[in-house]
């Protein structure tokens, strides 16, 4: 049996690599060694901008490309071409993700060339033990940044169901700037102690984690570009995937959790349930659920589809519900402990140490679970009530916003302003009976308004 | 071939269609047309699989797309409104990427992108980069894409806009020899004249909703191969020389039902209008009587109606406005 290229791959190596191109990039290198040689003796500069060049080669000029990738078809009007084509999900995927950086790859093999070579002679920077780990660490999170960008327009699409061009390209370069400070290797390069670190309770050095984070990262992210290409190719499939890597990062959390008289169990439940909370969020105020998409789960369900009107449902709907449950099954088992603290995570990890000053308690209220719960279901009928009266994404994401701040910021402001512990009376903190009581009356009033609205609505209109 | 069921879309604030229902039979060219705000788009990008629809489906060939939009697409080709085209690359290399994406085999490729660029009379453009084409050889290479694959079905949104007069000409002439080839096609435009000149079918809508879908075996131009079929023509006889006694003539209404025996005769003095099914062979054998007779035949031919008339007839339900076809047949008699 023959091997059919991919032709996704073939057209970017078209776009991408050419003969000037090829040796253009070696000749700039050379001139930029030769420059750095010839003004001093140091091996270490020219590994440092190699390095330095390479990390910007791999993480930001890559993860543009790539983000361009899917915009420009989007906006010359080839995407409705490539949807309609019989190329696979993973052809499209594998060839945007590394076709369309291929240049990318080259130039960034030459320069972790030149480190490479440079950095024998070099008396400082690399971790003297595993030198490795940093190149492996590097292009883990460059193919993460890259997956994101390419699943981003995506996975957030317009109420249309056209991917959403416009989601910008900063949110992602803010992402792999927070993992890349965030990873130990600034800290080591800059002639940081070398730390360790446990992870459910396996010693290891900080450098090795943020490797194999990394490489699990880029999976995941490899994993979420392809999903969001099946769903974008109109591949049916069911909502597990977001779920699921939430869940990842609820244990990957859970392994920094110190607490001995709390099992392993809890603690990944809560370190999900937190991730998953923290994902309903971000969902609810960037996916549009529009009515359109409400009146078709509505058609489904009505005429037998179950399965088609599930899948329709956003992603938000799944991963809040997970949250919920997650929520409420930490409320009920730290309930049944009779109260004894659920977990206290102490930032052991380097992670945690770099962006968290002091020890994060999880407070042992089943109560505040509980409050968790409520509020999410809440904010989400919110989210669906603003379907009902907004007509486009961009102003259902302003008015969700405008909610969120109003009722995390104006409200406990407002509060404290009445009195000096107003804010308790609105987050669990000393006491969480009055939260769960106000989140209750809350919650009551905006599922009662979307009940009055909801089915008017989701009708479709008469013309 | 491709039928549509109780079709419903809706954009958030109105529907964009409601209940549309209609099939299309093999090798027809329908022209969808309809104001703007109709709904041709949408229920071209339905039928094309791009949009879900909110109710209702779309089958080709037996195959639900809105279920199974992607084993669909294998034979649809679809050319938008403001198509793309990939202006970095040339024209060869875009036919070979659009040939390679729709499943045609490697070993192919060359030879079905040379016999596409020579169906489109484009094959001196295959060398060059498409951002140096001009706009119709852009249209035909986005034309190339699309039937690369040999779909069975092709839908066109508004495929002559932006050409200059010839290159719309030629369209419409590349268009038969698909409609020769056995290809279906669907194509919306605003331009009634350019789309009479080989449409078979007319599909109108208004507001979201069908207004009317038929056949367009009357109306001028209308493609070829269904000249010969036996079907309902207007045949319009003008005569030099007035006639007094129509009865007396083998042209009375008893004898030219035994041609066409659900027929329709009107008359004055110099004309004789005939609505009936008639095949070719019965068309001849009606003037040759009418010959034979004595009448001196200054034309005729089948009264055909403008498809831009046909249009506003469906829109307004207007009476028809009606002109004769080109196509007559002028004796000397």
């Amino acid at each position: 049996m023959s091997m059919q290229p991919n032709p996704e791959f073939r057209r970017q190596l078209w776009l991408q690599i050419s003969a000037t191109r090829l040796i253009l990039a070696p000749v700039v290198i050379a001139i930029v060694v030769a420059l750095l040689a010839s003004t001093g003796p140091t091996t270490n500069a020219i590994h440092g901008t190699a390095w330095v060049a390479l990390s910007l080669t791999v993480l930001f000029w890559g993860t543009s490309v790539v983000g361009t990738s899917i915009r420009d078809e989007i906006t010359g009007r080839t995407w409705n071409q490539q949807r309609m084509s019989r190329l696979s999900p993973w052809q499209l995927t594998s060839g945007k993700l590394f076709g369309a950086t291929s240049y990318v790859w080259y130039v960034a093999l030459l320069c972790a060339l030149v480190a490479i070579v440079s950095g024998r002679d070099a008396s400082s920077g690399l971790d003297p033990h595993n030198p490795a780990i940093e190149y492996v660490f590097l292009l883990a999170l460059g193919l993460f940044a890259h997956s994101v960008a390419l699943m981003a327009p995506l996975a957030f699409q317009s109420g249309n169901g056209e991917p959403r061009v416009s989601v910008p390209s900063i949110v992602v370069f803010a992402l792999v700037f927070v993992l890349f400070q965030a990873a130990p290797l600034g800290a080591s390069r800059s002639g940081g102690e070398d730390v360790g670190t446990e992870w459910f309770g396996i010693s290891t050095t900080p450098q090795l984690l943020a490797m194999w984070t990394a490489l699990c990262l880029a999976a995941w992210g490899i994993l979420g570009a392809w999903r969001a290409m099946r769903q974008a190719l109109q591949v049916q499939q069911l909502p597990w995937a977001l779920p699921a890597f939430l869940a990842f990062m609820g244990v990957w959390a859970a392994g920094y959790a110190s607490a001995s008289d709390t099992s392993l169990v809890t603690r990944v439940l809560i370190g999900a349930t937190l991730a998953l909370a923290a994902a309903s969020w971000v969902l609810m105020l960037w996916e549009p659920q529009s009515l359109f998409a409400w009146r078709r789960i509505r058609a489904h369900w009505a005429s037998g589809e179950q399965a088609r009107a599930v899948a329709g449902t956003s992603a938000a709907t799944g991963v809040v519900l997970c949250a919920v449950v997650g929520a409420l099954l930490v409320a009920v088992m730290n309930a049944m402990s009779s109260g004894a603290e659920v977990a206290g995570v102490q930032p052991t990890g380097f992670f945690m140490k770099t962006t968290m000053s002091s020890k994060l308690s999880l407070t042992s209220h089943a109560g505040a679970f509980l409050w968790l719960a409520l509020v999410l279901i809440r904010d989400f009928a919110f989210t669906l009530l603003a379907d009902t009266f907004t007509t486009s994404p961009r102003r259902r994401s302003a008015v969700i916003l405008l909610y969120l701040l109003f009722m995390y910021l104006a409200v406990p402001t407002a509060l404290q302003v009445v009195s000096s512990a107003g804010g308790e009376w609105w987050f669990p903190a000393s006491s969480v009976v009055v939260p769960i009581i106000l989140a209750l009356v809350t919650l009551l009033a905006m599922v009662g308004a979307l009940t009055s609205r909801m089915p008017r609505s989701i009708i479709a209109p008469k013309s | 071939m491709l039928e549509v069921r109780s079709l419903c879309f809706d954009y958030p604030n109105h529907p964009a269609l409601v209940d549309v229902t209609f099939a299309l039979a093999v090798g027809s060219v329908t022209a969808l047309v309809g104001p703007n705000g109709a709904g041709k788009s949408t229920l071209m990008r339905c039928i094309a699989g791009l949009a879900e629809p909110l109710s209702g489906a779309v089958y080709l060939n037996g195959v639900a797309i809105t279920d199974n939009p992607r084993l669909a697409h294998r034979d649809i080709g679809f050319l938008e409104d403001e198509f793309g085209l990939y202006d970095e690359l040339t024209a060869s290399q875009c036919l070979h990427y659009a040939a390679a994406a729709r499943g045609v085999p490697d070993a192919n490729l060359d030879a079905r992108t040379d016999a596409v660029a020579a169906q489109l009379d484009i094959t001196h453009c295959l060398p060059k980069r498409v951002r140096e084409l001009s706009r119709g050889q852009r249209q035909r290479v986005a034309i190339g894409q699309a039937i690369i694959s040999a779909p069975k079905l092709l839908v066109l949104d508004e495929p002559a806009s932006g050409l200059d007069p010839e290159a719309r000409a030629s369209l419409a002439a590349l268009f038969r020899r698909l409609q020769a080839d056995g290809i279906t096609l669907l194509v919306s435009s605003h331009i009634l004249t350019e789309l009479e000149a080989y449409s078979t079918h007319m599909l109108v809508l208004r507001a979201g909703r069908m207004i009317e879908y038929r056949s367009l075996s009357n109306v001028a131009a209308s493609a070829a191969p269904l000249q010969s079929e036996r079907r309902e023509r207007s045949l319009e006889v003008v005569l030099q020389v007035p006639w007094r006694d129509w009865a007396t003539l083998p042209l009375s209404g008893v004898q030219i039902r035994t041609l066409a025996p659900e027929s329709t005769v009107t008359t004055d003095a110099t004309h004789l209008q005939i609505e009936a099914e008639f095949d070719d062979a019965g068309q001849t054998a009606l003037l040759q009587q009418l010959v034979n007779g004595g009448a001196h035949v200054l034309s005729f031919g089948e009264t055909r109606q403008t498809l831009a008339a046909s249009y506003e007839q469906s829109i307004a339900g207007a009476p028809k406005t009606e002109a004769t076809d080109a196509t007559e047949i002028r004796s000397a008699q």
